[in-house]
């Protein structure tokens, strides 16, 4: 397959996962390290007392995990594919417009996610 | 004694000039491209250098803010927003919740942009030009609720 048609879908499948396991993050309450400032300490729990930091174990679980499927769907593509292939204009189109969309849709239930919580709305 | 706390304003100016670089290359960045949606290709030299100045802000402002994000925790947020201005807070966290999106965004963008070129391959724009957009929208909701906040309360 071709350099530009291999970088688009593998940039494509870490764009949308990295958001979609972000929000894993939220939706499944996945226990992840924080960290604890005052204690300069990092726990797997949530301690009710005293400030944490769960933001840091988020991003690294969503880049991980969706940094070792992309690793995956490139090794994948190499094998199955033949070296001379390439995208079909509307699979490159139609995966452009999903990807937007599951990102749209991630961004928007952050937003929604932490809106609620904090009674802005 | 909070991690980097005693320098902690020189790092929050620090992050400030790296957003000022940041935003100013994403933005100029998408007047080019939305001209490519017009079929106009003639700056592309120019575009392909607005995305590398754009990725290496981004991770300086990010590694930054992280840095300096043990401290605002607890002087700013737990000390202040979470007891008196809990929506300041919400504001807060979307702007963390978009800002590690984004990077995987900018990384990705910065990746497909290296390795395609607008005017051969239009198709690649279904995404490419969307990224752009997202991106812009990030980075200017990050530039006026951090401002804003640090208005509020910057430091102690």
């Amino acid at each position: 397959m071709k350099k530009s048609d291999t970088a688009y879908i593998t940039g494509s499948v870490f764009a949308a996962l990295t958001a979609l396991f972000y929000c894993c993050t939220m939706w499944f309450s996945i226990k992840l390290p924080r960290y604890y400032p005052l204690e300069h300490s990092w726990r797997w729990f949530n301690q009710k007392e005293g400030p944490s930091q769960g933001w840091y174990g988020m991003q690294v679980f969503a880049f991980l995990a969706a940094g070792i499927v992309t690793a995956v769907v490139y090794l994948g593509l190499k094998r199955v594919t033949p070296a001379d292939a390439s995208l079909k204009p509307t699979l490159t189109k139609s995966l452009g417009v999903v990807v937007t969309v599951i990102i749209v849709v991630c961004m928007l239930y952050m937003l929604y996610h932490e809106f609620d919580r904090w009674h802005i709305f | 004694m909070v991690f980097l706390e005693n320098f902690y304003e020189f790092l929050l100016i620090v992050h400030l000039f790296a957003t000022f670089v940041l935003v100013g290359a994403m933005t100029h960045n998408l007047l080019i491209v939305v001209k490519y949606l017009g079929g106009k290709f003639g700056r592309q030299k120019l575009e392909w250098l607005y995305v590398r100045v754009s990725l290496w802000a981004y991770v300086i402002t990010y590694v930054v803010g992280a840095l300096i994000y043990p401290a605002y925790r607890v002087y700013i947020r737990h000390h202040y927003f979470d007891p008196e201005l809990p929506w300041a807070t919400g504001l807060f966290e979307v702007k963390e919740h978009w800002g590690a999106v984004a990077l995987a965004m900018l990384f990705v963008y910065y990746f497909l942009r290296k390795n395609f070129q607008p005017a051969t391959e239009r198709d690649k724009l279904f995404l490419y030009v969307p990224l752009c957009f997202l991106l812009n929208i990030v980075l200017w909701y990050k530039v006026v609720v951090g401002c804003y906040l640090t208005l509020l309360k910057g430091s102690w």
